[in-house]
């Protein structure tokens, strides 16, 4: 771990000054990402602005949705009586993910930013084009079982391994952001992530010291029929190997709309239109789900070790609508 | 004598110092002018150091000292075998040259002020590499080095008896089964931990072991050093499974620092460099060919094991050793090959061979009960032996018909169809298996003291030795013999452990610790209690002679009573109070047994039955149910061996569902050398169990009649869940970890 400096932000003003000054300035929220990477020598800022502070720690019940501070916990929002009952798609994800330590220290604004567990990324003595861009990729010619199948290219391959953000894909969330000069953005999930291309150290749209000040979820009644559904190497505290976020609003037998989300399987939170279209109009059952699968799952491109991952994937979405359908409204 | 306390389930007599953080762990101790050693591994997976550069590192803030090849102190020549006394983990002393022989291998250790600086200033340290001509970190790309190797623990691990070939070739029923288990490593909570400290010539280590006198051993040889000049202090261990029996790199880097800095030295490893660094379980391909008659009964068994070691030194994880003697097999071969590869010296962990030859044994055992349409309780009955083929002589005392009954009792064994797929629930598949448990009777001998005495506050009696308890129960097991021996209450005991100043104990490993200790706990308060009559004889009315009808008497809550009439009775302080001194001593020892004598063979065994629910469409698997019932001899501390059995039965599913040590062969690092990436059971995982035993005294192996418990526990649960897989899902995996990705391809 490099020495560095550490500042306590009041307002977001100040902390996003803060974070301006110097190339190596980093906002530190739960540390659960950053304090991992800096004691791996793969992040080495020269300040760390906390961000804990400001107020950003509630979770707001607004007529057009819901408004999340960048720092609640996901633990908090986890439980959280009104995410449980209206998106259980992101509380089911959020509790899929991690452990109730980490849970307990994640926040909202920190889980969307959270880096790849690409095994190469997190070594410095390996080739990585997102670490150290131009480098290369041992990733691709190296052990890749938990790599990406959709979205990749040939500079990375890297999972973003959140199920949080899989779930607000699904839900079409908007990040609420600050700049330096008080400007305000307002970020549609599905434009936040950039894909690796030729460029995979961009990993979001964000600028530098561009602070993420709350996520809002847009209101939906389908969101109250969803479903998140991961599979791993154990029940608990482990990554996906792939999972899906889905949500369905049905006219008798037949699908009326849909949402879905796949995680565990692409470099950035992975939203199906191509499945969601094939849902769309179609009577929910095993045969509409398997089209479905099939139309998600189509650009997949598999390495080495995951072409599993193609045929998973499918699974674990038919098996997601499937336990989706069975549960009563 | 009025047997109340052994075998009882009493709290862990530490329980409370470890849940409120008063027990201290080697790392914790609290010196002055305390200094951080931070150790630089190796990037480059083989070759040499080209260039070593440290100068920037040694101008770092709070720099003391740089270790490399370069300036390392000389060190003398260490043991490296169990018999010696210690265990050095690799034989070539740490920064003793330029030569790389596997990734992470250490480099230098940069020492500073504050763990901070120090780690900072390691990442300072430029090192240069020109790349060796070839290496390997999978057997498969090391089929060039493949060769026989010697002897293991005295035994050969590779012969036959009988004619396994022409009877394999004559049998009505043929089996030939490969399977395969991976690297897989113990992954202690405590991560590796060394604090060396020196006073003149005398030499101080506070280190997380499980063996002091081990460790004192080496490093008495190392430094050149008498072995009473190295005190080693380890009152409690986080875990271990074998991973801290030798004394590691770490540990000696620790002490040379210290000498030279003239202050003390705290290295702990971090957790990659435990992965990377600490000997893990050798990765196996076991072939196992078994011929069998129409009605079960197995004719020839040939085992062929392959390991792997590393490229100078030979750990040859022994998978042969249950074959060889579980079952009457007359006709029996076995041959182990190794190839050398560019990883640290393999090393044991948690029943070293029983592992991951159960798995592949008691897999195929149930292919061939599938093949035969036979239950796989019946087959193993069929096969049942008496007597130790590889030695010729009986069992002492073998239960293990009973375990199998008792099992599949508890379990509902008979309610099995063993068509596989017969069980659907929902999107779920139900699979029930089972497997044998093995592991033999080990006793490598310790020496016990015990001293009662008396003060303002009462008897009380002190039980030591140089053993550790690394988080097994020895605390509570020693003071509950004890305690019953003398007739005493608990409280009224207490017990050292872990520092190398008591008396010889042997390594708490093997399962033996146990078995070793306790007889000589219970002779030495025999000794005592002989003293209290002789004092009584002496000095009491009603006593007179009374040393020498012992059996007249009895030992209870402090006081020695006739047994014909408990009312007259007197009590241990007034009888200390005629003693010349306040107290008495005195000290029994064991001699070693390494499972058999001149007489018997000792093995414990079990039987474990296993359900589980498979989800088919996605490949996952939980199980929902186990049942294990243990026969190893008399169980002296039941909640604690509760525990044992208890934590070995999960290994066990971690062996079966995801542990796997993966490395990268084209640079040959581990690329999942943390505890997110190599993946361990959580609670999620571990249903509740149903853990009982036979507890049958084994008087032949010791006069207490127990052997150990500590390994048992992990052999047959990865063949009794794979087995179950298949019941549930007609399929079978012959490779571990059964992970999604398997059961989804096959
Ligand atoms: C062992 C382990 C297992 C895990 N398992 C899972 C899992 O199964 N599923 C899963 O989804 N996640 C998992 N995680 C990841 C975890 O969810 C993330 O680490 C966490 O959500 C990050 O939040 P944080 O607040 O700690 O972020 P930090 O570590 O504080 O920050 C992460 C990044 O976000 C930036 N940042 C933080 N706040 C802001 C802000 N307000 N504006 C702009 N930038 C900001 C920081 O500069 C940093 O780059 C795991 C993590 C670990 C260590
Ligand atoms: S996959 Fe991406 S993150 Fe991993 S090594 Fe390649 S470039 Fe780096």
């Amino acid at each position: 771990m490099h020495p560095f400096e550490y500042v306590e932000a009041t307002d977001p003003a100040a902390a996003i000054h803060a974070a301006g000054e110097g190339a190596q300035s980093v906002f530190f929220a739960g540390g659960t990402t950053l304090i991992d990477l800096m004691k791996l020598d793969v992040m080495t800022p020269a300040k760390l602005v906390d961000v804990n502070h400001l107020p950003f720690s509630s979770i707001e019940e607004q007529p057009d949705g819901i408004l999340i501070g960048a720092n609640v916990r996901n633990s908090d929002l986890a439980h959280h009586a009104t995410i449980r009952e209206q998106y259980p798609v992101l509380s089911e994800a959020l509790l899929a993910g991690a452990s109730a330590q980490l849970r307990n220290m994640a926040s909202t604004g920190g889980n969307l930013l959270q880096r790849t567990r690409c095994t190469y990324f997190r070594d410095i003595n390996s080739a990585c084009n997102k670490r150290q861009p131009g480098s290369g990729c041992d990733a691709i010619t190296g052990v890749n079982r938990m790599h990406a199948i959709l979205g990749t290219s040939d500079y990375c391959i890297a999972t973003h391994p959140s199920d949080m953000c899989v779930a607000l894909v699904a839900l079409d969330a908007v990040i609420h952001t600050q700049m330096h000069n008080g400007t305000k953005r307002q970020i549609p999930i599905t434009e936040f992530y950039l894909l690796p291309g030729e460029t995979p150290e961009r990993e979001t749209v964000l600028n530098r010291a561009e602070l993420i000040t709350h996520v809002h979820l847009p209101a939906n009644p389908m969101a109250r029929r969803s479903h998140y559904l991961k599979v791993r190497d154990r029940a608990s505290y482990e990554f996906a190997l792939a999972s899906a976020a889905v949500a369905l609003e049905t006219k008798g037998q037949t699908i009326t709309r849909a949402s879905v989300a796949l995680g565990g399987v692409g470099t950035v939170p992975w939203r199906s239109k191509e499945a969601e279209a094939a849902l769309t109009g179609k009577p929910a059952e095993r045969v509409t789900f398997e089209a479905a699968a099939d139309a998600a799952l189509a650009p997949a491109k598999p390495q080495h070790h995951n072409a599993f991952k193609i045929e998973l994937a499918k699974r674990t979405l038919v098996l997601a609508l499937e336990e989706l359908m069975a549960r009563s409204f | 004598m009025t047997t109340t306390l052994i075998g009882s389930p009493v709290n862990r007599v530490d329980g409370r110092k470890k849940v409120t953080g008063a027990a201290q762990y080697a790392s914790e101790f609290v010196l002055g002018e305390m200094t951080h050693g931070v150790l630089v591994s190796s990037s480059a997976a083989g070759g040499k150091i080209r260039n070593i550069d440290t100068a920037e590192a040694k101008q770092a803030p709070g720099v003391l000292l740089v270790l490399t090849h370069k300036n390392a102190p000389h060190l003398g020549k260490m043991p490296n075998d169990m018999m010696a006394g210690g265990v050095a983990a690799e034989a070539r002393p740490p920064l003793s040259d330029d030569q790389i022989l596997h990734n992470g291998q250490y480099v230098a250790m940069v020492v500073a002020e504050t763990l901070e600086q120090a780690r900072y200033a390691a990442s300072l340290v430029k090192v240069d590499y020109t790349k060796g001509e070839r290496f390997a970190v999978a057997i498969e790309d090391a089929e060039d080095t493949r060769y026989k190797p010697g002897d293991f623990m005295g035994q050969p691990l590779t012969f036959e008896r009988g004619h396994w070939k022409k009877e394999f070739e004559k049998a009505d029923v043929r089996l030939d089964a490969t399977y395969s288990t991976p690297t897989e490593h113990p992954c202690a909570l405590e991560p590796h931990a060394t604090i060396a400290s020196w006073s003149d010539d005398t030499l101080t280590v506070y280190n997380a072991t499980q063996w002091v006198k081990g460790d004192q051993t080496v490093l008495s040889a190392a430094f050149d050093l008498k072995p009473e000049k190295v005190h080693i202090i380890c009152p409690f261990t986080g875990g271990m499974f074998g991973s801290k029996g030798a004394t590691a790199a770490h540990t000696i880097l620790a002490a040379a620092a210290a000498r030279q800095l003239k202050r003390p030295v705290k290295c702990i490893l971090t957790r990659p460099q435990v992965l990377t660094d600490v000997g893990h379980r050798s990765e196996t391909i076991q072939r196992f060919q078994i011929g069998a008659t129409r009605d079960g009964k197995i004719t020839a068994m040939r085992h062929h094991v392959t390991t792997h070691t590393s490229l100078k030194e030979e750990f040859p994880e022994p998978a042969s050793i249950s074959s060889r003697m579980l079952y009457n097999i007359e006709n029996y071969a076995t041959e182990h090959d190794m190839v050398r590869l560019n990883v640290v010296k393999p090393s044991w962990m948690r029943a070293p061979g029983e592992m991951p030859g159960q798995y592949a044994q008691e897999s195929a055992l149930d292919e061939l009960a599938y093949e035969l349409a036979m239950d796989p309780v019946d087959l193993r009955r069929r096969n049942h032996a008496t007597i130790d083929l590889t030695t010729n002589k009986p069992f002492s005392s073998n239960h293990l018909l009973e375990c199998y009954d008792r099992g599949a009792e508890r379990f509902g064994w008979s309610a099995r169809n063993p068509l596989p797929r017969s069980m659907p629930d929902g999107n779920e598949l139900i699979g029930w298996g089972m497997a044998t448990a093995t592991y033999p009777g080990y006793l490598m001998g310790a020496a016990v003291n015990v001293r009662l005495e008396s003060d303002s506050s009462g008897v009380h009696a002190t039980v030591s030795t140089a053993g550790t308890d690394v988080g097994t129960g020895m605390y509570t097991m020693l003071t509950l013999v004890t305690a019953e021996a003398l007739g005493l209450p608990l409280e009224r005991v207490t017990a050292k452990l872990g520092d190398s100043d008591l008396l010889q104990c042997a390594v708490a490993g093997g399962s033996n610790l146990t078995a070793s200790t306790a007889p000589a706990a219970t002779d030495a308060c025999t000794e005592i209690k002989h003293e209290l009559l002789k004092l009584a004889a002496d000095a009491a009315d009603g006593f007179t002679g009374a040393h020498k009808h012992a059996n007249e008497f009895i030992f209870n809550n402090g006081r020695v009573a006739h047994r014909s009439d408990p009312a007259r009775s007197i009590g241990y302080a007034e009888l200390l109070s005629l003693n010349k001194h306040p107290f008495l001593e005195a000290q029994a020892q064991t001699k070693p047994i390494f499972g058999h004598n001149d007489e018997y063979s000792f093995h414990s065994s079990g039987a474990h039955f296993v359900e589980v629910r498979v989800t088919p469409a996605i490949g996952r698997v939980r199980v929902s149910r186990i049942v294990s019932v243990f026969d190893c001899g008399r169980i002296l501390s039941a909640k604690t061996a509760r525990s044992q059995f208890m934590g070995g039965i999960v290994f066990g599913i971690g062996a079966a569902l995801m542990e796997e040590l993966t490395y990268d062969r084209a640079h040959g690092q581990p690329v999942n050398a943390d505890l997110a990436g190599y993946l361990v059971p959580v609670h999620a995982d571990i249903p509740e169990m149903d853990i009982s035993w036979i507890d049958e005294p084994d008087y032949n192996f010791n006069s207490i009649g127990c052997r150990g418990i500590g390994e048992i526990g992990i052999t047959g649960v990865p063949a009794a869940i794979a087995n179950a897989v298949y019941h549930a899902t007609g399929k079978r995996v012959r490779d571990l970890p059964i992970t999604p990705d398997k059961l989804l391809a096959t």
